[in-house]
């Protein structure tokens, strides 16, 4: 740690002495990643790398620029390219070096990072197991053609030339199998993954489980006629469909005039009963963020309150735009300009008890293809491919799969007829809600 | 050259002695530069430095892989012991003396990145589209014009020998225009690139490319409720052909095939198209986004007839999927940078024309939908089943072009897709785009005249 601070010091006295005000991102990575195919290891891949990246301030104009070569002549190339990235730009009175700490702040701790002592043994013997176990289940599963392990110890350090320095090491091992099964001419794949701190946290069986729950479960779907149901997402469907629009909380994109939401501040998006929030340390939550990307100490923040749009995700620039508080949402990697981002997103419980939403038929999705590309922010169109189940209470009625899903999501968060009792993380624990059941939406399919 | 030959040389050995089957150093330098242009103003200029290099050793048919950005020989072989500790064995063979292999450049550049083409030019550009997208209607209510430049400059080495080189510049500009009126909203985009230098760029009319994306966002403002259900759809040239690429091109990569884990494993000379439809996927276009001098592998690119009439022809093969399918290469392995092993993937993919016209298409269908431009999509390759997302549609009625339609996602699988295409056109045109998979993200073209399927389902909200 101490070598990389030294090496970013150097970049900051580079930038100085040209009389620049300066910050660096510094991400080090080691990443262990392994993949089987038919009984053996088929990818095996250990890496190491870093990249360093350097946003420079001068005569309030502002130039980013990286390397990822850390000698002298790869870093001063660095430096005199960002400063002349910065002779071309518009002049720009938000961009400051605004956050000035003498102490230096460290965001490791238990949460983050614990040493691993497994054996490279164990970690192949899981990842062959991820193929072999799904098979092991049914005659009728052919492959699991996508699978792996990965461990990743990352170092994150901020360093500004106000000498802010904010250091987080982390350790992630992630894992994930897909089983695809063929029958009577049918085919079908699900894929389910893990995440965790330590690699005896990874939910194995419940991985394997899912996979090929849901492969099973809809290789007899059939579409739906087509119509307007009552829709429920699992929760890690709707941390994606939700995720998906989450540009409508930049605050970056409204000063840009790219957000659709920019003047909505203070009016109604949604149902009143609709509260999300962001919670960059949240206890239960898997990511732990102390600390942006311009070094400022996080907080929670509250988005959405009753159906009313409360504030943006903003930096110390979004948020001297508007003169509003910065909500310490800064995101920055090396190779990019400053930005905004979310963390954990939490949306409060309702009133209505699960079993009481599941009484009326409804289709819940399990997988969902396309939503990106079939996702407009701007107009809140959206249309994607779905698979899933109609059901009512906990009995399936029929699995669904080649159907689509459309809608308008402004519209779509003003239809929202049920909101559950109980919180559920989504299986990233990124991203907590209740069950929630939308109106609205209209299922394409025979 | 990037990496001491020497250096490579002792590296390569060190991998054969601990029983390496083959061994390869893939050496990568990124020079990277963006400039946009927002609210009439300079934004961002941003750009730096990618510097790795990839170690890949082959035991059997197993692929190790490891990389690092130093190039200190100690350290490259501390990666490599470290990636065969679990493989190593007695080692079977000498390393090839490398013999230098020289590049033949069928895609040359002027003015690439590391040219002295002014950057105020290329601000000038990008200006010159901000103001002809705001100049067609005060409904216009922002615009972001940006370009972005790469020159990759790769160095393979590998244990049979071969020693290249290979510059790689690239060019792409993209312009989205932001509409607004009232309470509706709506984007229009474009997103043109070649493997050339900002020449590439001074071929586009800036004026016209601005207008042109600005009516785009213009009259997806008047656009009505897609209608849901299957019907038939024609799809237009240029960026139509994701059809063919999510619907049958990844499931043409032996990284799938390999693995049975394409609905197309076993369909070598079957036919899998309608008969009017014949496909290729060529990285020798001159100066195309997708077009290569050689693979990531070292193999000089080539054309590849992939469907002929309908019939499958030829996969796309890379050096492990060779190995595991005894299909010869096809110069097919590519990799976004040296973070990833190389995979069989995609270069400029496309439908060949047929000869109808686009209006006979259209005659011929009472009730569907002619999707102008498409966006992006996705397929899941065991099962086949893709989306794809119309950008700029509209409703057919009666043989005729109806109203603009608002964004809708097209479904189905590839194999039924492709027994649907019964028209091919004659306006045969490529258009470029990023394709995400196991070995990252890389540029690749895609393209075809219009077709027309019969009957695919189409994902909106009216009736």
């Amino acid at each position: 740690m101490n070598e990389l601070k030294t090496t970013i010091d150097k970049v900051m006295d580079m930038a100085k002495a040209k009389g620049a005000e300066a910050d660096c991102i510094l991400d080090k990575s080691n990443v262990l990643s392994l993949k089987a195919d038919e009984g053996e290891l088929s990818e095996y891949k250990v890496s190491g790398s870093q990249v360093l990246g350097i946003r420079v301030i001068k005569d309030g104009k502002v130039g980013t620029s990286y390397s990822e070569a850390l000698d002298d002549e790869s870093l001063s190339f660095m430096v005199e390219q960002a400063l002349e990235n910065a002779k071309f730009s518009k002049d720009d009175p938000n961009q400051k070096i605004a956050v000035a700490r003498a102490q230096e702040f460290d965001g490791t701790n238990e949460r983050v990072y614990k040493s691993d002592t497994t054996p490279l043994d164990k970690k192949t013997q899981f990842t062959l197991d991820l193929e072999s176990k799904i098979k092991e289940k049914d005659s009728a599963v052919k492959s699991a053609p996508y699978n792996n392990l990965s461990e990743v110890e990352h170092v994150r350090m901020y360093v500004n030339s106000k000498g802010t320095v904010c250091t987080q090491k982390e350790r992630t091992f992630s894992c994930y199998t897909s089983a695809l099964i063929e029958k009577n001419g049918k085919q079908s794949m699900h894929y389910h993954g893990s995440v965790a701190r330590t690699f005896n946290e990874l939910d194995f069986d419940n991985v394997i489980d899912e996979s090929y729950k849901h492969a099973n479960g809809l290789l007899e779907g059939t579409p739906l006629k087509t119509g307007e149901y009552r829709i429920v997402f699992t929760t890690d469907i709707l941390g994606n469909f939700i995720g998906n629009f989450a540009g409508l909380f930049s605050g970056k994109g409204a000063m840009n005039g790219t957000n659709p939401w920019k003047d909505k501040v203070g009016e109604k998006v949604a149902i009143e009963g609709l509260s999300i929030s962001d919670h960059p340390t949240y206890d239960k939550a898997f990511t732990y963020n102390p600390f942006d990307d311009e070094g400022s100490l996080t907080k929670e923040t509250t988005l959405v309150e009753n159906g009313v749009l409360k504030t943006f995700y903003h930096n110390s620039a979004t948020a001297d735009f508007f003169k509003v508080e910065n909500t310490c949402h800064a995101s920055r990697g090396p190779k990019g300009t400053l930005g905004v981002n979310g963390t954990n997103m939490l949306i409060n419980a309702g009133a209505d008890k699960e079993t009481d939403l599941k009484n009326d038929e409804y289709f819940e999705i399990v997988a969902i293809q396309g939503l990106g590309s079939g996702s407009d922010m701007v107009s809140g169109d959206f249309s994607f491919g779905a698979s899933g189940y109609l059901k009512k209470g906990d009995q399936i009625i029929q699995p669904v799969k080649g159907v689509t899903v459309s809608g308008n999501y402004f519209k779509v968060l003003n239809q929202i007829s049920g909101m559950g009792d109980t919180i559920h993380a989504d299986s990233n624990k990124t991203f907590f809600a209740p069950m929630m059941v939308f109106g609205g939406m209209t299922v394409g399919g025979q | 050259m990037l990496l001491d030959k020497t250096v490579a040389g002792r590296v390569i050995d060190h991998a054969l002695s601990l029983g390496a089957d083959f061994a390869e150093l893939f050496v990568e330098k990124n020079n990277n530069a963006r400039i946009s242009v927002l609210s009439s103003k300079v934004h961002e200029i941003a750009g730096g430095v990618d510097f790795g290099i990839g170690i890949r050793l082959i035991y059997g048919t197993k692929v190790l892989y490891g990389y690092t950005n130093s190039t200190n020989e100690e350290e490259l072989k501390k990666i490599t012991t470290l990636i065969a500790a679990n493989d190593q064995k007695a080692s079977e063979g000498a390393r090839s003396s490398f013999v230098d292999q020289v590049v033949k450049n069928i895609h040359p550049a002027t003015l690439g990145l590391d040219s002295t083409y002014e950057m105020d030019e290329k601000i000038k550009f990008l200006f010159e589209i901000d103001k002809a997208a705001r100049g067609v209607s005060e409904k216009v209510d922002q615009v972001n014009a940006l370009s972005l430049q790469r020159l990759q400059t790769i160095e393979l080495f590998n244990s049979e020998g071969l020693h290249t080189f290979d510059d790689r510049h690239y060019a792409r500009l993209v312009a989205q225009v932001f509409a607004k009126d009232g309470s509706e909203q709506s984007t229009g985009y474009e997103g043109p690139g070649a493997l050339q230098g900002w020449e590439f760029i001074n071929t586009i009319n800036a004026k016209q490319f601005g207008e042109d994306v600005a009516r785009q966002a213009l009259i997806k403002l008047t656009a009505v409720d897609c209608p849901a259900g299957k019907m038939p759809v024609i799809i237009d040239n240029g960026f139509g052909g994701v059809i063919f690429h999510e619907a049958c091109g990844h499931l043409l990569e032996t990284t799938s095939v390999s693995k049975k884990a394409s609905v197309f494993w076993d369909k070598m000379d079957q036919m899998i198209a309608n008969e009017c439809v014949s496909a290729v996927d060529d990285g020798t276009i001159e100066g195309k986004w997708g077009s290569i001098n050689i693979d990531d592998e070292g193999m000089p690119t080539q054309k590849t007839q992939l469907i002929k009439n309908g019939k499958l022809t030829s996969f796309l093969v890379d050096k492990v999927g060779a190995m595991k399918t005894g299909y010869d290469r096809t110069g097919s392995g590519r990799r976004q940078s040296y973070k990833f092993a190389p995979a069989s993937r995609m270069r400029n993919t496309f439908i060949e024309p047929g000869d109808s016209t686009l209006e006979e298409m259209i005659a011929s269908v009472p009730h569907g939908i002619y999707c102008k431009k498409m966006g992006g999509g996705s397929v899941q390759p065991g099962t086949g089943e893709f989306n794809f997302a119309a950008q700029e549609s509209y409703l057919i009625k009666d043989g005729k072009i109806d109203k603009p339609l608002k964004s809708a996602t097209l479904i189905g699988t590839g194999p039924e897709v492709l027994q649907q295409i019964s028209m091919v056109g004659n306006n045969f045109e490529l258009a470029a785009g990023m394709c995400g998979s196991v070995s990252g993200a890389i540029p690749t073209t895609v393209g075809q005249a219009a077709i027309k399927v019969d009957q695919i389902l189409v994902g909106g909200q009216g009736k």
